[in-house]
């Protein structure tokens, strides 16, 4: 192969890639003490553990006392997918010179079919009673995982959107301590929003 | 036994807990409440307001404060120089999501390209809900239609395209083909300068359009929307298009409300309503001197579902001549509130009431408004020809609990109308009568004398049952508004 800077940079990069994805797992323990093991990179995608790690507190596993097991194995799961999702976009990323174009296509589909699945995935994760995506929101926070606290609000802002405010209340059972005077007088504020 | 129902009350809300009863999504900390509020429409944010009072207010910090512009611009020299500092720090301000963008600005003070600056600004940080207003820029029309040289414009779509409200004052507007804004719902324009074709297709591009209000837009001649569809459309007002002749609107199953102030046209709005039709205001827009054709105020006694009827007096006059054709008495049985505007208070005005009420009677009605005229001499004119008057009638008003007379000044046929209701309406509680404001030339304010003498109220003082409170009260008093509290014409 000739050496051009475009295949070096992308052995090397390959190298580098290799070379970083340690094997190395984590341990993560729940609020009720089951112990997880992650890899690391995937449980890096939570902020909260990654830096943990970074300096040096994780050694002898990282305890989550905000996260009860059931959460916390759905919290990895998402990880661990999404995890190997952003690795393999890195791949194709570090390859952007490749002349091979039917090499090209199957990155493409691969990639295209991959972020079907991660789509799926997604919406099974989320498709979980109220309290269970309460407890994932919150998880997410604490543990800092952008991906999936934004994948669970989203969740909640669609069983929010186009229903009624008594709808929601019942939905989300929500106690109106409004007095009559007062709902009326919000509902009076921006009449066009409440208006069926 | 004792012990165990004192227990009751926090075991049942721990059984509520164990089976999922929280309320979980108060308790989120306030960053991820907004997070999630973020991600709504601005409709839907607005609402959550009402869930509860840890709700109320918060829907309006989703955005980075402030969520809301709102650039004033007053009038005279000062304000076009701070018109330029307005613009640098809505500049300075940067592209982030608003909620509400509001802009209000005089004639002279901004330049076309500035109001597109405004616009695009807007549109950028995804607004939502937009109002556009100039005053004193003279785009009513009122003579001839073309639009003035230098007259300010905005093209339709405009805003960003999560628009939901859309509210333009004084400006012109023209409108792209084929534009789709499926988020718009509420659009109001007032003394804009639109041509029926650029309505058309602002209609069109609008599926979800609820609410559509045209004032003062004297360039229209027919408002059609019968090739553009108005499926959703749940209230539609139109005030004083004097230009229009026609409006023909197609089927509007969801028709709630239907306010009409202005000449009266032809329309076939009443033949596409349904079930959901509740709301209608009627009202020509002023006393006037023939009566052009119109299909409108004959329509009203066929309208069975309605609730809240406002009608004036010319509409009464067509009424009155459509019901002699009438063999058979109409029923507006669901009637609960009637408002009438009385630009004269005749003798044969007092008649179409009359008629009115008998033919169409309203046996629900519990609410009655009348607002009287302001002429201060008396029209009545005595009967000496032996024509038969016009009867009261008989009943109907066995549920009327509160009526109001507005301008009330103590004459003749006001005696006459005050007299039917304190006999007819057995259950009445409260009867409100307002005196008229007075106009002193330059705003002198003297101290008002009462325009009813002391005997004439202890006169209809005497008339009244038992059991029906009179309120004699001044012209500014804000005692029981009628649902149509805004009446588009001056009395």
């Amino acid at each position: 192969m000739a050496a051009t800077p475009a295949d070096a940079s992308s052995s090397s990069s390959e190298a580098v890639v290799g070379g970083e994805k340690s094997n190395k797992m984590i341990t993560l323990i729940s609020s009720d003490g089951e112990s997880f093991e992650a890899t690391e990179e995937a449980a890096k995608m939570s902020v909260t553990i990654k830096h943990m790690i970074e300096d040096g507190c994780a050694d002898d596993g990282i305890p989550l006392p905000n996260v009860p097991a059931k959460i916390l194995s759905m919290v990895i799961e998402y990880c661990n997918k999404h995890a190997a999702d952003a690795d393999d976009t890195n791949k194709h990323v570090a390859d952007p010179a490749d002349a091979d174009e039917d090499d090209d296509n199957n990155n493409n589909n691969a990639s295209a079919g991959e972020k079907e699945d991660l789509k799926s995935f997604d919406a099974s994760l989320v498709a979980v009673d109220q309290a269970t995506l309460f407890d994932i929101i919150l998880a997410a926070n604490f543990l800092s995982i952008k991906g999936l606290l934004d994948l669970a609000c989203q969740k909640v802002a669609d069983d929010i959107k186009d229903k009624s405010v008594e709808e929601v209340r019942e939905i989300f059972k929500i106690e109106n301590d409004f007095t009559k005077e007062e709902e009326e007088a919000v509902r009076k504020e921006n009449a066009w929003a409440f208006n069926e | 036994v004792g012990k165990r129902r004192r227990r009751r009350p926090r075991m049942e809300r721990e059984r509520r807990r164990a089976a999922g009863w929280e309320d979980r999504i108060s308790e989120l900390p306030d960053a991820l409440r907004l997070q999630i509020l973020s991600l709504l429409p601005l409709k839907c944010a607005i609402r959550t307001g009402a869930l509860s009072s840890r709700w109320r207010d918060l829907w309006e910090q989703r955005w980075p404060v402030p969520s809301s512009l709102r650039l004033r611009v007053p009038p005279g020299p000062s304000g076009a120089a701070g018109a330029q500092a307005q613009l640098a720090a809505v500049d300075r301000r940067g592209r982030r999501r608003v909620d509400v963008f509001s802009l209000a600005f005089h004639a002279g003070q901004l330049t076309q390209a500035d109001l597109k600056r405004c616009v695009d600004y807007a549109a950028a940080c995804g607004v939502e809900d937009l109002q556009l207003r100039l005053d004193g820029g003279g785009a009513r029309g009122a003579r001839g239609g073309q639009r003035r040289a230098g007259a300010l414009a905005v093209h339709f779509p405009v805003g960003s395209p999560l628009l939901a409200r859309l509210s333009v004052r004084g400006l012109h507007l023209t409108a792209s083909a084929n534009a789709m804004v499926a988020t718009l719902e509420v659009i109001h324009l007032h003394s804009v300068s639109i041509t029926d074709a650029a309505l058309r297709r602002v209609v069109a591009a609008c599926p979800c359009l609820r609410d559509l209000e045209l004032r003062y837009c004297r360039h229209l001649r027919r408002i059609d929307f019968t090739t553009v569809g108005a499926a959703n459309l749940r209230s539609l007002t139109v005030v004083d298009c004097s230009r229009t002749t026609e409006l023909r609107v197609p089927a509007a199953p969801r028709l709630r409300s239907f306010r009409f102030s202005g000449p009266f046209l032809c329309s076939n709005l009443f033949s596409g309503v349904g079930d959901s039709f509740q709301d209608l205001y009627l009202c020509s827009g002023g006393p006037e001197a023939g009566l052009p054709p119109t299909n409108l105020p004959s329509a009203v006694p066929h309208l069975a579902n309605i609730t809240t009827l406002t009608i004036c007096s010319i509409a009464l006059q067509y009424v009155s001549a459509s019901l002699a054709t009438i063999l058979k008495e109409t029923n507006l049985r669901r009637l609960k509130e009637l408002q009438l505007l009385m630009f004269g208070m005749a003798n044969s005005n007092l008649a179409d009431i009359f008629s009115f009420l008998k033919t169409c009677s309203c046996p629900q009605l519990e609410r009655l408004f009348v607002q009287l005229p302001t002429n201060t001499h008396d029209s009545f004119t005595r009967n000496y020809l032996d024509v038969a008057e016009e009867e009261q009638p008989e009943d109907g008003l066995e549920n009327l609990r509160l009526a109001k007379m507005t301008n009330f000044k103590g004459h003749h046929n006001e005696m006459r109308l005050l007299d039917f209701l304190l006999t007819k309406a057995s259950c009445l509680k409260k009867l409100f009568l307002v005196a008229p404001k007075e106009d002193h030339p330059q705003g002198l304010r003297k101290i008002q004398p009462d325009v009813l003498p002391l005997s004439r109220k202890a006169e209809i003082l005497e008339r009244a049952s038992a059991g029906t409170q009179i309120v004699f009260s001044g012209p500014d008093s804000s005692h029981a508004q009628p649902l149509h509290s805004e009446v588009f014409i001056r009395f």
